[in-house]
């Protein structure tokens, strides 16, 4: 019976522990609350500011002490074969609200099949809330959170060949834990977290996620539960047209072993049914989307060299101001090569205008091609507005910030850019609080 | 025939495990800071050649799978969705040995710098 007890000392007497990765002892305290593994023993008879000191510096970053007490989820039973039945939530309000000044949680979340580029844009976004990025399974940062929806899958690998179910399916997810926790956490409550690990395709033991100013939840579906979505103040949907997810596959996937080209058709193709029926349905709730299509300036290039992105915002979300071109509402078409910019062939192309998706009001800004200059962006920032960047040239430094990540010269670091821009504004926006620009001018 | 490409971006896609370690093996001399995050080129090539041969069981069996059940089928689907989940699963270990390998953060800031060079096997 999960029921940790806060001793007299005002601090929580057990230290769950995670699986022996970190080189700890792989003995779970329990639950009773009163028994203690020799290191939480060790770990306790230090003086507290010495404790909070190793907790950040260690290496382990998956031992964390708990200061509140912590009850079993309402929703802990709901997994098959019982793999969630260590899940908890706090039963008061975390600490970290007051340490770390949190004023409300500012929850986003971001949907997208794998090999989409999610990884690249979430390593945007939480570079603009901090100079280092947070490592460890769930990151954990000073600002920001990252968590991955896939740990709330209620059954692992084994589990889902013998039910017959991909993890793309709405029955391969504890959305009733999920949401108990995702509105817990929202609210200011410690959660002790299922971990999925996805080299081992287990369900590992629980760990401790504490609130944020940010908290980032990525996966497959961040928006498909109604009441997970009613929680997000901001959403994002990475969409790839099917040649792109091709191309961006063989680039992946064929430089290794393995995979042929039939194989790599093959899987997107057994990939297809379900990704259309659990994940692509999301698309229209979503506050942006980038899309990444085959460019429109080369006859024929399949390879994906080239790329055709756009960047829809749904307009009338608080706090979230669109970026445009030149004239905000009108529709434009832009060619920046010329005179004052040089672009290598094919060049580039710029489209702006409003748009309606899924019958609500959008608008679209649209970029075909790639820079051959990060430098030259600079010449392009002075003729967008609203990107929420702080000073004339930060999303050109961002941009060059990056120059080594996938897509670093053309429109997806562009808008990826842009979207981790909006979340800054939308945080400040929804707080009233500031973020100092990570990149100096 | 190496060439050596001063000042260009590291694109880690082409370069292998092995030239890279190489690479850095050779510019680390005076920079022992650098060399201290790097694993072992044993152990990193071991990590990435399990990986790889678990990917390639799967997709021997997602590939017989559609053969006995059809391409449709659960069976298949099912043990594609394996074959993706550990693609996705080494390219996200890739991009982590990268961005916590001290000589590529340098790099990414400083591509020009003589540690940086690249050369292509």
């Amino acid at each position: 019976m999960l029921g940790f007890v806060v001793t007299g000392l005002g601090r929580a007497s057990g230290v769950r522990e995670r699986s022996p990765v970190c080189g700890l002892s792989a003995r779970r305290s329990g639950f009773a609350g009163s028994t203690m593994t020799s290191s939480t023993q060790a770990f306790l008879a230090v003086p507290p500011m010495s404790r909070a000191r190793i907790l950040r510096s260690g290496r382990c970053t998956s031992v964390r002490m708990q200061t509140s007490t912590m009850q079993k989820a309402r929703h802990s039973d709901k997994a098959p074969r019982g793999v969630h039945a260590d899940a908890a939530v706090g039963a008061i309000k975390s600490e970290v609200l007051q340490r770390k000044n949190i004023q409300r949680p500012v929850m986003v979340g971001v949907a997208a099949d794998s090999g989409a580029g999610k990884s690249t844009f979430l390593r945007r976004v939480m570079r603009m809330f901090g100079s280092e990025i947070p490592k460890g399974h769930t990151p954990q940062g000073e600002l920001i959170t990252v968590i991955c929806l896939d740990d709330w899958h209620n059954r692992d690998r084994q589990g889902r060949k013998e039910d017959s179910i991909t993890a793309l399916d709405e029955k391969c997810q504890n959305f009733d834990l999920m949401a108990e926790q995702l509105e817990a956490l929202k609210n200011g409550f410690d959660i002790m977290k299922p971990i999925y690990n996805h080299e081992t395709g287990r369900i590992d033991p629980p760990e401790l996620v504490s609130p944020n100013h940010i908290v980032v939840v990525e996966g497959l579906h961040p928006m498909y539960d109604a009441r997970v979505r009613k929680l997000l103040d901001f959403s994002v949907y990475l969409d790839l047209d099917d040649e792109v997810k091709i191309a961006w596959k063989i680039q992946r996937d064929m430089a290794e072993r393995g995979h042929t080209l039939e194989s790599i058709l093959a899987s997107i193709e057994a990939r297809k049914p379900d990704f259309e029926r659990f994940v692509l349905p999301q698309r229209q709730y979503a506050d942006a989307v980038i899309q990444v299509k085959l460019t429109e300036l080369l006859p024929d290039d399949k390879e994906g060299k080239i790329l055709k992105v756009r960047l829809l915002q749904r307009e009338g979300v608080p706090g979230f101001k669109t970026s445009y071109l030149f004239d905000e509402g009108s529709t434009i078409e832009w060619i920046p090569c010329g005179r004052r910019l040089t672009c290598s062939y094919p060049g580039i192309k710029f489209r702006y205008g409003p748009e309606t998706f899924y019958d609500s009001d959008f608008s679209a800004i649209e970029v075909d091609g790639e820079f051959a200059k990060l430098e030259e962006l600079v010449y392009i920032e002075s003729h967008l507005s609203n990107t929420g960047t702080k000073y004339y040239g930060e999303l050109t430094q961002l941009m060059l910030a990056a120059q080594n990540t996938p897509g670093a010269y053309n429109g997806t670091a562009l808008f990826q850019t842009i979207i981790a821009l909006k979340i800054r504004e939308i945080y400040e926006q929804l707080t009233g609080r500031k973020v100092e620009p990570v990149v100096r001018s | 025939m190496e060439l050596a490409f001063v000042g260009a971006p590291l694109h880690s896609a082409k370069l292998s495990s092995a030239s890279r370690s190489r690479a850095r093996a050779a510019s680390c001399v005076g920079r022992p800071h650098l060399v201290a995050g790097t694993r072992t080129l044993a152990s990193l090539r071991m990590a990435s050649e399990s990986m790889n041969t678990r990917i390639d069981e799967a997709i021997k069996n997602a590939e017989d799978a559609a053969r006995k059940y059809g391409k449709g089928s659960k069976e298949a689907k099912v043990a594609w969705d394996v074959v993706e989940e550990l693609e996705a699963e080494r390219s996200h270990q890739a991009a982590q040995r990268q961005s916590e390998d001290p000589l590529e953060q340098y790099c990414k800031e400083v591509p020009e710098a003589d540690e940086c060079r690249v050369y292509e096997d």
